[in-house]
């Protein structure tokens, strides 16, 4: 590699995104496998997936989802920039479930979204 | 001075990395961090951070050996062959490139080689102005001809005659290594005194350290320079060690070894009948030195520690009672010791090697806030050092080795939005790639798994 010409003499302004993405799910392949194929390769999103572990097996009703997610703020925390999304499957639940955890959220955060 | 330091396909840094020390003018902590020269602001220090088997100790590799490259020390054919990155065949037929910018009495230099086929390919030193970029003085050049022969070109203010121009013919010609730096081979020649300066920069002011390395000469600068030993005394007792000062006991040669290590005493033995006038001793028995005393006897001079009880009454300990870790304190603190005294470089792979992360944060920030003249760089996998109260950040590095294998390097300044809270938490959650740990956040903490 023949030396660079120019060569700058002060760091840059920053550019690369720190912002977190937490997606916490009920299963742990599917789920896990989909969100990251999508995300693949892209360095600038940082994701995280809590999906349930081998010892949690099973426990996929909305409420452990919400666990795992209020456990992982509890520890890590997050950032006013970051996204913690809970994913959840309407057609498997009843919906006062999922309206009790979407009401869960909005309680602790005003800007959650269904 | 170190100012950057670039390398490409290099081991594990395929890609080209530029690891750089200069401050980010909007990060508004530890301004003191900053060392401000006449052309120049730098950063005192840097800490690299990536997870085991992510390149940090590659990128360690690299400087050390650009720096035996530049200093013609223990540089062979077989050292410059399996250097390149394997895992893309169009990186790897690529030649090696190390480069370093660094600043040495007022000016500034750019040395670097590229490395093809086990041999010094191409290789240039140039004094840069950083004021005006574009103004700089090319000292010399090498490249390699189409024939195989190696070409030099050498800044004409060298060449004053006929005989000038001959000797670099020469040079070219019969003396000249394929393996050999121009860089050594003009040291020592008193013809080219900014080449002499560049040479004195990575002869004596960088400085690298592995994990395993020792200061090999401890007991002697204890007992001859009572600065030093005065400096180390006070530093252990500061840290939390539990030593109150370290001293010097006197052994005969025979009770020292008693009935073990009989080689080790032959050899002792015969290397002062030959002339030798002392001998360092490292191993299971400590840290010493064995010199003849004014009776022609072989005497053992031993490192050993003191401890104060509740009862205000002195112990001693021998230093095989200590930690690892309060050892390999004992051997990075000649380390700081230069550091305070002069502009050095001092790179240090894996520096919390043995030592707990309370001492070793502790023994961090005694540095960075201690008046120094020289830089220091280390790598490291222990978060727990990982605090802004410690570093600012843009002296903060994440190294993390990318799907493809390639190691990629960049600082924590580089990170929107500006990132100045937990920076521990950020660095374990992955919010800047270089996760420690690989998988499922549950293996991470087990104890939260549930």
């Amino acid at each position: 590699m023949p030396r660079k010409k120019k060569r700058a003499y002060k760091q840059g302004d920053p550019f690369r995104d720190a912002r977190l993405f937490v997606i916490a799910t009920e299963g742990a392949k599917r789920e896990k496998e989909y969100f990251e194929s999508l995300v693949d390769g892209n360095k600038k999103v940082k994701i995280k997936i809590l999906a349930p572990t081998d010892e949690d097996e099973g426990k996929s009703a909305p409420k452990w989802v919400m666990d795992r997610a209020i456990t992982y703020v509890d520890i890590f925390g997050l950032g006013n920039d970051d996204q913690l999304w809970l994913v959840i499957d309407v057609d498997k639940w009843e919906l006062d479930q999922v309206h009790e955890i979407a009401k869960e959220c909005s309680s602790i955060n005003r800007h959650s979204r269904v | 001075m170190l100012i950057r330091f670039i390398a490409k396909n290099f081991l594990s840094l395929g890609e080209e990395i530029e690891f750089k020390l200069f401050p980010y003018t909007k990060i508004r902590n530890h301004k003191d961090h900053i060392y401000k020269t006449e052309r120049i602001d730098l950063l005192k220090s840097a800490v690299i951070y990536g997870a085991n088997g992510s390149g940090k100790s590659n990128f360690v590799k690299a400087i050390d050996l650009l720096h035996d490259i530049a200093t013609n020390q223990d540089i062979t054919i077989s050292r410059l062959s399996e250097i390149c990155f394997k895992l893309n065949e169009e990186v790897s037929c690529q030649p090696t490139t190390l480069e370093v910018e660094f600043q040495k009495s007022g000016k500034s230099f750019l040395y670097g080689v590229d490395i093809s086929k086990q041999r010094i390919v191409e290789e240039w030193l140039v004094l840069t102005n950083p004021k005006n970029p574009k103004k700089e003085t090319v000292l010399f050049e090498r490249k390699i001809e189409k024939t195989g022969k190696i070409q030099i070109e050498i800044h004409k203010k060298y060449i004053k005659n006929e005989r000038d121009k001959i000797r670099i013919e020469l040079y070219e010609e019969e003396l000249l290594k394929n393996e050999e730096s121009l860089l050594s081979f003009l040291h020592g020649k008193d013809k080219f005194p900014d080449i002499e300066e560049a040479f004195s920069w990575f002869k004596n002011d960088l400085y690298i350290i592995y994990p395993n390395s020792s200061y090999a000469s401890l007991v002697e600068k204890i007992l001859r320079d009572e600065d030093f030993f005065k400096y180390t005394s006070s530093i252990m007792s500061k840290l939390d060690t539990g030593i109150s000062e370290l001293a010097i006991k006197e052994l005969p040669f025979e009770i020292f070894f008693g009935n073990d290590d009989t080689n080790i005493k032959k050899e002792i033995i015969r290397g002062f009948e030959k002339g030798i006038e002392k001998v360092h001793i490292r191993g299971k028995k400590g840290v010493a030195l064995a010199v003849k005393n004014k009776e022609g006897e072989i005497i053992i001079q031993k490192l050993i520690t003191r401890h104060t009880g509740k009862d205000g009454k002195v112990h001693d300990f021998e230093l095989e009672e200590e930690s690892d870790g309060t050892t390999r304190i004992l051997d990075l603190l000649p380390v700081f010791e230069l550091l305070i005294q002069k502009e050095c470089v001092f790179i240090i792979d894996e520096i919390g090697r043995s030592i707990h992360p309370n001492l070793l944060k502790e023994f961090t920030r005694y540095f960075l806030e201690a008046k120094t003249k020289g830089q220091l760089i280390f790598t490291t996998h222990e978060s727990y050092l990982l605090d802004l109260e410690n570093f600012r950040q843009d002296e903060v590095w994440f190294v993390e080795k990318a799907d493809s294998g390639n190691t990629k390097m960049y600082p924590l300044s580089e990170f929107m939005p500006r990132y100045d809270f937990d920076i521990r938490k950020g660095y374990l959650n992955g919010r800047f790639g270089a996760i420690p740990f690989l998988g499922d956040f549950s293996k991470l903490i087990p104890e939260h798994a549930s």
